[in-house]
């Protein structure tokens, strides 16, 4: 396609609370949004085939791999990436849960493994640890610190029983 | 370096409608997106490299579940791996797609992946086609020319290829419903869970009350060969009797020297071929208990 005829289609979106409008060719995948126009670099370029969830982000609430979805598909959704620990006190508490119990090593999965628990405990705020290991089947962690990262979940789920704490779940 | 994926051009149907009028003039060059699990993989490794590419996200028709208790399940082909594993409505009427879609790589791959885009894509190893070929389902298509449907054992041709022509758009599956009497189950074979099946087994049988023999079988398969099939001879020596241990045994057999598996990085040819036997003759007994007959 000659530079003039080029394609590029606006989308408007939720990023971290925000409402974003961009302008793109309808290529661009939500990864390459968010590393390259908005330096959202929390989520990561990994395997890009939808195996390793480095990429992943919350979208409409669910956990999903940014490499295999286009931002023309975001149109009128919300996207959370770890950067609304900001706003939101039980990404904050995963994060200090998994520095608690050392279930970071390199870090480059955790991101992604963040939101993937976030995702997990809106749905299940007392989850087994039959199903996070369920949850985090798209995330692999390479330094290999599964368990210490199910203990971590289970911490911040722990701390939600009591009435009312768990908030963000009753959504 | 912007992105990975070679540009296109984009179209957004509102309709199935608009989305065939776009594959009519432009079918051979363009590619369709559903939940894209499949297609933008393939497309970032520039696999596959579309000049078209029709979007069907703003296609509300295409996202509907319905029962009717005489034509069954009707399920859109935008409907995703996520709802159908969730869906209260088939959980109660056919609860073993249900359990199939859990089964699918991962979470993150359900919540977009849809049923649609699964079919048309007829990857080796994947979970729907055993279990719709077992439950006798029909695929919907779509295009200028009309409308069809086609048994889901006639669907797949090939290695990732189905009987689809390049201007027609898949459009849902309708389940028939489960005779009185039946029962169906699907086992997957396969070593980390977010694999693609290294033998996906799924098999219905309704059960005469009054003799207690298998009166209909049918066995969807996946995995084990170029594309999912009917295990044909293995059905037709179950059927008809109350399986006992020489049955089974013989329909392993049967079913082992039907399939022809590929050797990927999953599994060899003939682990598969060898699975495919014993996972058979698991799913035979896992009917048997639930019909609460003799398990040999």
């Amino acid at each position: 396609m000659a530079l003039d005829t080029v394609q590029k289609l606006s989308v408007t979106f939720t990023l971290n609370g925000e409402s974003v409008q961009a302008l793109v060719e309808p290529r661009t995948l939500l990864l390459d949004y968010l590393r390259n126009h908005v330096e959202v670099t929390s989520a990561r370029r990994g395997c890009e085939s939808g195996q390793c969830g480095a990429c992943t982000v919350l979208l409409d609430g669910l956990a999903v791999h940014s490499c295999s979805v286009l931002l023309v598909t975001c149109r009128d959704r919300s996207v959370t990436t770890i950067e609304a620990a900001d706003q939101d006190p039980q990404l904050r508490q995963l994060q200090g849960a998994f520095v608690d119990r050392g279930a970071i090593q390199c870090g480059y999965c955790t991101p992604g493994i963040i939101l993937s628990a976030k995702a997990l405990l809106s749905e299940k705020p007392q989850p087994s640890d039959r199903d996070i290991k369920i949850a985090l089947a798209g995330n692999i962690c390479r330094c290999t610190g599964y368990y210490k990262i199910i203990e971590a979940i289970q911490d911040v789920a722990k701390r939600s029983v009591a009435p009312g704490a768990a908030g963000e779940a009753a959504r | 370096m912007d992105t990975k994926v070679r540009g296109f051009e984009y179209f957004e149907p509102k309709t199935v409608d608009e989305a065939a009028e776009v594959l009519a003039s432009r079918g051979e060059d363009a590619k369709v997106l559903a939940g894209g699990q499949a297609l933008l993989p393939m497309m970032s490794a520039r696999l596959v490299n579309p000049r078209f590419l029709v979007g069907l996200s703003a296609v509300p028709e295409l996202k509907r579940i319905d029962w009717d208790d005489q034509q069954g399940l009707r399920l859109g082909a935008m409907v995703t791996q996520r709802t159908i594993e969730h869906s209260a409505l088939i959980r109660e009427k056919c609860p073993v797609l249900a359990d199939t879609a859990s089964r699918i790589a991962s979470s993150h791959v359900r919540n977009m992946g849809t049923i649609g885009g699964n079919l048309a894509h007829n990857l080796v190893g994947s979970d729907p086609p055993a279990t719709l070929i077992a439950l006798g389902a029909e695929i919907g298509a779509s295009s200028t020319r009309g409308k069809r449907t086609i048994p889901a054992s006639e669907f797949f041709t090939g290695f990732m290829e189905t009987v689809l022509q390049p201007d027609e758009l898949l459009t849902g599956v309708r389940i028939p419903p489960l005779a009185p009497g039946g029962a169906v189950v699907y086992l997957k074979h396969t070593v980390r869970a977010v694999d693609p099946a290294l033998v996906g087994i799924a098999l219905l049988a309704v059960r005469n009350a009054h003799s207690g023999s298998w009166s209909e079988v049918r066995i969807g398969v996946s995995g084990v060969s170029e594309a999912p099939l009917r295990l044909r001879s293995a059905e037709d020596v179950l059927r008809g009797r109350q399986p006992d241990d020489a049955t089974i045994k013989e329909a392993a057999k049967l079913a082992m020297d039907e399939v022809d598996p590929m050797t990927d990085a999953h599994g060899s040819a003939s682990y598969r071929r060898k699975m495919t036997g014993v996972i058979l003759g698991r799913a035979v007994r896992q009917l048997l208990m639930r019909f609460q007959m003799k398990v040999p």
